[in-house]
């Protein structure tokens, strides 16, 4: 069955694939960009989950171009690890769970 | 406790409770710079406290500003809106002058609001808000 994209978080969490495989924005908003800097450290990321989840389920996964450089108890030991390979470029530094939880827009910022 | 301030403002009703805050690339990103001989302005832009937030958001402007890179990508949802992306920075936050703390923050577009961050629940949970409504002030302390 499938599920409008735009139904929100409802339509989300019942989509028939887990949310990262069909994380890939098609809602684009007036003053909202798409963002694609980090498409292939995601792509890498998607492709790598299933083992990810069961050998490092709950830590943080480094990402930077097409390789998973590891994984780490901790979001900051994970940036740190990136700023040491690659400086100020960008590099993905992502949560290891099975459904990500997308982040309410705060009401103040939509009034 | 330290870090104690009271904050009067003119309407806490009408605008909520904000505050000045610089905005500096984190640490590491910092000694990069000074290794590199690049310098970066600190951001200092009005914030809103608000509790309705779990992350701590910037104008997309910020990281621009300072010369810094993405660290992450999530999704943003709202009552009418889904699957938005936005991207998320490292900055360190000082608030207060000597209330510094280091997030992943996310960046949206705040054109047209009277802020251009929003101090949110990953800052809050090492604070202590009082909000102050009668007496139109706030105290935020760490």
């Amino acid at each position: 069955m499938e599920y409008p994209r735009n139904r929100g978080i409802a339509g989300l969490r019942h989509s028939q694939n887990s949310y990262v495989t069909s994380f890939r924005p098609c809602v684009y908003t007036d003053g909202m960009s798409e963002n694609n800097v980090l498409s292939d450290e995601i792509e890498t990321f998607n492709a790598n989950k299933d083992h990810l989840l069961v050998e490092a389920s709950g830590k943080y996964a480094l990402v930077i171009g097409s390789e998973v450089v590891g994984t780490y108890v901790s979001e900051r030991d994970a940036l740190t690890e990136g700023y040491k390979r690659v400086g100020n470029k960008p590099f993905l530094v992502k949560k290891i769970i099975q459904f990500d939880n997308p982040v309410a827009l705060p009401v103040s910022l939509t009034l | 406790m330290a870090g104690i301030s009271r904050w009067g403002v003119t309407d806490l009703q009408q605008n909520g409770p904000l505050l000045q805050v610089a905005i500096h690339p984190v640490k590491a990103i910092r000694d990069i710079f000074a290794s590199e001989g690049t310098t970066y302005q600190p951001q200092t832009v009005s914030a809103l406290v608000d509790t309705g937030a779990s992350h701590s958001m910037v104008d997309r402007s910020i990281p621009q500003n300072l010369g810094i890179s993405t660290v992450g990508e999530t999704t943003l949802w709202s009552a009418t809106h889904s699957d938005v992306p936005s991207q998320m920075f490292d900055v360190t936050f000082i608030i207060l002058a000597d209330f510094v703390k280091e997030v992943q923050c996310l960046e949206s577009d705040f054109s047209g609001r009277p802020f251009m961050a929003i101090i949110g629940r990953d800052i809050l949970a090492g604070c202590v808000l009082v909000y102050t409504g009668w007496t139109n002030t706030f105290t935020l302390s760490q």
